[in-house]
């Protein structure tokens, strides 16, 4: 599958492919990961979650690990979750995207007064 | 945490296991971290996305499985298309019948709390009378004495010339006590309804107008109060206009006006003429308003004794005026829908029983891949809940288009409308039935084959082979049903009514009184019109009577005192102009017909039908006898005896009947009795004269309109109209029926072939001939078919019996009936047969050994 094909991502998978992309994470640390990113603006319900994961998951985004990263911490009803080559590759795109549209936007004088 | 566990539930069972204890505790920890007021938020928030969780979760799965559900329709059509067509046929004939009788059978009457309304009949069942008219003095003394009702009101058709607007017209109406609104409960749309003051005699005239005639006359102008109209030449002037919905006491009423008595109409008990309604008290029960018009009449008959020796009340609720016919003729189509539902569920049942066989390969594979059973099991719901919905969705739309053609079942004597409304209860039947058609027959055979446990295909063959003798059965007994109806109807139409029909019309010119209330002014006016109507081309013979046959207006029952009888006897009265029975092609079995010269000042003469003589005078002739009439004195003598004719209906005898000349009625007496109905007996076609005819009364008398222009081949017809449609609706089904058990029995043989496909293979290796294996199939059928029919025609009997009311004679155990429906059976057999035998006629012993 193309990854342009899944373009534009709904804003929570793309945030969650964010959350991610450095380390394995548990819904949890997901939610956490998100909210510092945001400032606390963006904060996920845990349906949305599960739901964008369950779906994420599906499309080959992410896929859940065997490995327990932080095993001290660890309790049995946490499932880690890792982002997958594909998933890399979709978010590229949808970062390149956005790219694209903030170069659109410059080029017509949209960001300009913020420099 | 349990609250959050209980709301998990409304998440669908596979992401609930999947994730819900880590949303779990995602909720545990927020609800830690925050605060004060802030817990409480973290529960709001969590109510509200599970709620919208949960909604998307099935709707992703729902998006999946129909997605996989139309892909799997689209690669077997034909499985999809039957079971939707069946659904559809199913749904289509079951929610059109059940509006029709829903609307004339259950729903309430049109009125604020119908289900006070009675009428109040004189009850003369020692007469012969279970529900007779009342006489304005009963009324009167009802209304007065009576403490069960809050208002009782009399009322009577009428029919009115109205003249002075364009062309003249005859109008339908009622004319009715003052309280006939209040008691009904219905408050006019503009203006008021009478009052008690218009009710005296002298009075002056005021009229409420229905709703279609304020349309059509008056284009819905509500300047239309207040104006004047001229009645049969009387002003009136119209106080109100009523709702739309308002009909009563039937559909063809378009004005109200006010009913007044004379001293004099209240002086004879025996001149029953009143049609009378009440609305009992909300904390009187029925009983005990029948209790008590018991005792009342009681008392009246006590005081009374002369007239109302044998006379009490009946109070009926209004809802239970419904004819005996009408009632049977829809209860039989309920029944006859309830089977091709019947049939159509059977099928459906059928065709998933081999279907979750055929795959339950398919279904053993997925199970052990690793889908849930509760998963899988969704996905057939999902099917079958497609497939019922679209079959739904089309039954629907079938039965809207079908319940017009089915408003000849609803009575005109009812004041519903004339075609059900489609509403919710129509469309919630139609979701009922779609979804337990969905339920009952996509699960369950979907949950006995995901179980895994292989259910032996022996069972399901069984089980599905009783389907299909239940299938034929019930087609039998539709056909059966169809088969009796008909040949009711065929000997109903096949019945000598005692008069010519051929090339007869007839025409109604009702005149107004007190403009012709002297019997010359009539006669001249019947002597003008007939003299130039006899002299049109293609006239034989022409003449006026007071109530033609097969009219609506039956006149009224006399009693006749003949001397040396004892008791009182009963007869039809009805005055004539020379020359009636020549124009009916009635003939005189004795004597002679009413001539020019009984006149005012000659011998009164009659003219009795048959069956009158025979009643009175067995064994003789009847002429020179002399006989008189409650309303007079003389006796009359009689000059001819007349074939009975059927004045009531094809389908009922009628009591012996009495004509009068009308030249020998008196003035001002029994006026309602005066001629009105016209018979024009032609050697053409009678319609063509029509033009001619309408110039003539023109002529005669120009704001006197025609009305109830009918051809008496039309009215012959009209009779059996509500039955045509029954039939045509019956056959229908049966047909329906017919062709839904053929595709069962196709079904199940089809699929047993395709099982058995390396046995016949076999079988033909070893040497078995073409017949044998076509023998095979055939015979399976024919024992189906004949178990089928065998139970088929004993139900079909026992339908019969209770439809005997309605066969007109026929039995039951018509052998023409039963014969046709067997024979049907074998034709259906066999169509059902020939594909699967063809097939395993086909099977090469080779190719289905190899696959072994």
């Amino acid at each position: 599958m193309e990854p342009e094909s899944l373009l534009p991502l709904p804003n929570a998978t793309f945030h969650i492919l964010l959350a991610v992309a450095d380390e394995d994470r548990h819904g949890y640390a997901i939610l956490g990961d998100i909210e510092t990113r945001t400032n606390g603006q963006l904060r996920l319900s845990a349906g949305t979650l599960y739901r964008s994961i369950q779906r994420m998951v599906e499309q080959g985004l992410i896929v859940e690990t065997e490995e327990r990263p932080d095993p001290e911490f660890d309790d049995e009803r946490r499932r880690y979750y890792r982002i997958t080559p594909f998933g890399r590759r979709v978010a590229k795109a949808e970062s390149l995207r956005f790219a694209s549209l903030v170069d659109q936007a410059r080029a017509l004088g949209f960001l300009t007064g913020r420099k | 945490m349990w609250f959050y566990q209980l709301l998990l539930w409304m998440c669908p069972r596979s992401f609930r296991d999947e994730y819900g204890r880590e949303m779990e505790g995602v909720q545990a920890r927020r609800w830690r971290a925050a605060k004060g007021l802030g817990k409480v938020f973290v529960w709001l928030e969590a109510v509200s996305d599970l709620v919208l969780t949960g909604l998307a979760a099935h709707a992703d799965i729902f998006h999946k499985d129909a997605r996989y559900v139309l892909r799997t329709a689209w690669r077997r059509p034909g499985f999809s298309l039957t079971v939707i067509g069946v659904t559809a046929l199913g749904i289509a004939a079951a929610t059109a019948v059940f509006s029709v009788a829903d609307h004339v059978l259950v729903r309430a009457l049109p009125f604020p709390e119908s289900a006070q309304l009675v009428k109040l009949w004189e009850d003369q069942t020692a007469l012969g009378f279970a529900r007779n008219q009342v006489s304005p003095a009963n009324f009167r003394d009802w209304q007065a004495t009576s403490a069960s009702f809050t208002s009782m009101a009399a009322y009577r058709g009428l029919s009115v010339n109205l003249a002075g607007m364009g062309e003249p017209e005859r109008v339908e109406g009622a004319s009715a006590s003052a309280s006939l609104f209040a008691a009904l409960g219905v408050a006019p749309l503009l203006g008021r309804t009478m009052t008690a003051d218009e009710d005296r005699p002298g009075a002056p005239g005021t009229v409420v107008l229905s709703y279609s005639f304020w349309q059509r006359r008056f284009g819905g102008d509500p300047a239309v109060v207040g104006q004047r109209l001229l009645f049969d030449g009387q002003p009136h002037v119209v106080i109100g206009v009523m709702p739309e919905y308002f009909s009563f006491p039937s559909r063809k009423t378009q004005i109200w006006t006010a009913m007044r008595f004379d001293a004099e109409d209240f002086a004879d008990r025996q001149n029953n003429y009143l049609e009378v309604i009440a609305r009992r008290k909300p904390d009187v029960s029925l009983a005990r308003a029948r209790e008590e018009m018991r005792a009342i009449g009681l008392r009246l008959a006590a005081e009374h004794p002369r007239e109302l020796a044998k006379v009490n009340v009946a109070v009926i609720e209004l809802r239970d005026e419904l004819s005996l016919t009408a009632k049977r003729l829809l209860v039989i189509l309920i029944g006859a829908a309830l089977f091709v539902l019947l049939i159509a569920m059977t099928n459906l049942a059928s065709l998933f029983l081999a279907r979750s066989v055929a795959r339950r390969a398919e279904f053993a594979v997925r199970l052990a891949l690793g889908a849930g059973q509760p998963r899988l099991m969704r996905q057939l719901l999902t099917e079958s809940l497609l497939l019922a919905v679209l079959g739904g969705i089309l039954g629907t739309a079938l039965s809207l288009a079908g319940v017009p053609l089915l408003s000849r079942l609803v009575p005109t004597g009812l004041p519903i409308a004339a075609t059900p409304q489609a509403d919710w209860r129509l469309l919630l039947f139609a979701v009922l039935a779609t979804t337990l058609t969905a339920a009952g027959f996509g699960v369950i055979p979907a949950w006995r084959a995901t179980r895994g446990a292989l259910t032996e295909r022996t069972r399901i063959g069984k089980l599905r082979g009783g389907l299909v003798v239940a299938q034929v059965a019930a087609s039998i007994v539709l056909v059966c049903a169809t088969g009796l109806l008909m040949r009711a109807m065929w000997k109903l139409e096949g019945v000598d009514p005692g008069f010519r029909t051929a090339n007869t019309l007839t025409f109604r010119t009702s005149l107004p009184m007190p403009k012709y209330e002297t019997t010359g002014r009539r006669e001249d006016f019947y002597q003008r019109v007939l003299g130039e109507v006899r002299q049109l081309p293609g006239v034989r013979a022409a003449a006026v009577i007071s109530f033609r046959p097969l009219g609506d207006f039956r006149g009224g029952m006399w009693q006749t005192i003949v001397p040396g009888r004892e008791g009182p006897g009963f007869a039809g009265a009805r005055f004539v102009t020379p020359g009636y029975f020549a124009a009916m092609g009635i003939p005189l079995r004795h004597g002679r017909d009413i001539a020019a010269s009984d006149g005012p000042a000659s011998q009164p003469v009659a003219i009795v039908s048959e069956s009158f003589v025979q009643a009175n005078w067995p064994g003789e002739s009847g002429l020179g006898r002399t006989f008189a009439h409650q309303f007079r004195s003389p006796p009359y003598t009689i000059v001819g005896v007349a074939r009975d004719v059927r004045f009531r209906g094809l389908g009922r005898v009628s009591e012996p009947q009495m004509y009068f000349a009308h030249a020998q009625m008196p003035d001002r007496a029994f006026v309602w009795f005066a001629p009105k109905d016209f018979m024009v007996s032609a050697s053409v076609d009678p319609l063509t004269l029509l033009p001619a005819i309408r110039r003539i009364v023109a002529q005669a008398d120009p704001v006197q309109p025609l009305s109830d222009i009918q051809t008496l081949t039309g009215l012959v017809e009209d009779e059996t109209a509500a039955r045509r449609t029954q039939i045509w609706v019956i056959g229908l089904f049966a047909l329906v029926a017919f062709l839904l058990a053929a595709v069962g029995i196709h079904g199940l043989l089809s699929f047993a072939v395709a099982q058995r496909t390396q046995e016949i293979g076999l079988r033909r290796a070893l040497g078995a001939q073409a017949r044998q294996v076509a023998g095979l199939v055939f015979g399976e059928a024919l024992t189906l078919s004949l178990l089928g029919s065998v139970a088929g025609i004993a139900a079909a009997y026992a339908v019969g019996k209770t439809m005997e009311g309605l066969l007109f004679g026929v039995s039951p155990a018509d052998p023409w009936a039963m014969g046709a429906a067997a024979g049907l059976a074998v034709l259906m057999t066999v169509a059902g047969s020939l594909r699967p035998a063809l097939r395993a006629l086909g099977v090469d012993p080779a190719v289905a050994l190899r696959s072994n």
